[in-house]
């Protein structure tokens, strides 16, 4: 039997006690990956918040890991453990190289404020570098990289964070259509190679069936359902 | 009389140290100023002070104390204020730079505060710098060192992607009204060392250069801190040579390095693609 990784019960998600989604439920095991559909407004972004911690649910449960997360600390635990992937639309106006960029990706699970990186916080960088295949690219400007390469190198980053959960943010949104085969299939081998579980919000449903195994439909202000 | 005569005279030496420490420290914060668009906000915050020393001539309290009372509460202003009533923080710049001014020049007509004195404020010089000035500007500087060294990756973080910084739960409301309120103080200092008018010479202009070109933070806080020395003291020595205002010269100084580092860049990225 697969562990169970994450489980919503009931949630109820929103902003200033208004909620977009009611009642939803659902569980995802190791190992498994879950596709995220829905109109503008359905509350996708919302709920990757919420299970990112970065917003309280307004109602409901949310189990990670086999363990209930109901305060601060619980809440930086369990994202702890997670790898979170934005659309890759921000580049910023800071210049920064990819090994730094992947490096960040370990703050608030192996350093932080008065806690330094450490070899081994280098050392998981450079792993999750190569595993990208991105060594010849670490002292890039992340500016200067293709959409291709930057997905990657984001990638990197929750790699380098040793999440066991990937939450993916319309990953695909910016890349052209090669660059979206490729990232799908390096996230399907990924998947079966490290037995990353996956969240995925794409607007693309072909891309979520060769991936996920089941697809999550959000619809305005009514219950979530699987397909 | 020649440069090393003068600095045998307290008084440029007290100056050199002000533009040593201004530069080297408070620079610092041009980076955040510049990545992270608060440039309006630098404006603000000025005027915010000005209505503070209005308010505290007023109230027959110390100048400088209203000016950085003022500098606090625009800090809280654009940071938790404007995130609780979701108000753009440069929506907000603006009303506080034109509503301060407004109210600042109906104190000085009510109350018969001394316009003079309070605009007073606006115009700094590093020729008038006391002891205590250089005491403030050395634990405002080592206040931002210590931030920059504390929090390094925090503001790393917060400067190049907000959303991913929150995901990974960095606390940006609060690194964000921190990092403003100390840009606040350091502008009011600034503006003590080279004039209002020309504050931007010492906070942003070295961190505009040194950002056109470093590959990651730490090179551009390097370099920054570099230029804004190289203006700041360069600055000063050019005053001294050529008999020039000190404040102009800083700018003059800082302008000219952002040109010819663009100059090089431009120059560097044509020979690469030819």
């Amino acid at each position: 039997m697969r562990k169970e990784i994450l489980a919503l019960n009931k949630i109820a998600i929103g902003y200033d006690k208004k909620p977009i989604q009611t009642a939803l439920s659902f569980k995802l095991e190791k190992g498994e990956a879950l596709g995220v559909v829905g109109p503008n407004g359905s509350g996708k972004t919302t709920l990757f918040k919420t299970i990112l911690g970065v917003i309280p649910p307004l109602d409901g449960e949310i189990t990670f890991a086999g363990k209930q997360v109901k305060t601060t600390i619980d809440r930086n635990w369990a994202r702890s453990s997670i790898g979170y992937v934005p659309q890759g639309r921000n580049r910023g106006k800071l210049p920064l190289t990819v090994e730094e960029m992947v490096l960040l990706g370990r703050w608030g699970s192996h350093f932080s404020c008065f806690r330094r990186p450490g070899t081994d916080d280098w050392s998981k960088t450079q792993e999750a570098l190569e595993i990208m295949d991105l060594t010849n690219l670490k002292k890039r400007d992340c500016r200067n990289l293709s959409g291709g390469e930057y997905q990657r190198a984001v990638i990197a980053r929750a790699l380098a964070r040793e999440a066991s959960l990937l939450l993916l943010d319309e990953p695909t949104t910016f890349l052209d259509l090669q660059s979206r085969q490729e990232f799908i299939t390096l996230l399907t081998d990924l998947r079966k190679e490290l037995g990353l579980s996956i969240l995925i919000v794409s607007h693309h449903r072909e891309e979520l069936e060769n991936l996920t195994d089941r697809v999550l439909l959000l619809e305005r202000e009514k219950r979530g359902a699987l397909l | 009389m020649k440069i090393v005569e003068f600095l045998r005279i307290p008084l440029f030496q007290r100056a050199m140290l002000g533009a040593f420490l201004a530069g080297s420290t408070l620079s610092l914060l041009g980076v955040v100023v510049v990545t992270a668009n608060l440039t309006t906000i630098r404006f603000a915050l000025m005027h915010l002070a000005l209505l503070g020393g209005a308010v505290a001539l007023a109230f027959k309290l110390p100048l400088l104390a209203g000016a950085l009372g003022g500098i606090m509460v625009a800090s809280l202003i654009l940071g938790p204020w404007a995130e609780r009533f979701k108000i753009d923080p440069g929506m907000m710049s603006a009303y506080l730079m034109t509503g301060s001014l407004g109210f600042a020049f109906i104190l000085f007509y009510r109350a018969g505060v001394p316009a003079m004195e309070v605009f007073s404020l606006f115009t700094g010089g590093l020729l008038l710098l006391n002891l205590n000035d250089l005491f403030v500007l050395l634990f405002l500087g080592v206040v931002v060192l210590f931030v920059f060294w504390a929090f390094y990756y925090e503001i790393e973080l917060f400067l190049y992607d907000q959303e991913m910084a929150e995901a990974l739960g960095v606390p940006i409301r609060l690194l964000q009204t921190g990092l403003i309120f100390l840009t606040g103080l350091a502008i009011g200092v600034a503006m003590r060392v080279v004039g209002a008018l020309m504050v931007d010479a010492i906070i942003v202009i070295p961190a505009l250069t040194a950002l056109s070109f470093a590959r990651g933070l730490k090179e551009g806080l390097i370099f920054t801190s570099l230029f804004g020395v190289i203006a700041s003291v360069g600055g000063l020595f050019l005053s001294m040579g050529a008999d020039l205002p000190v404040g102009a010269s800083i700018t003059v100084s800082a302008v000219a390095l952002l040109a010819i580092v663009n100059l090089l860049k431009n120059k560097l990225n044509f020979r690469r693609r030819s």
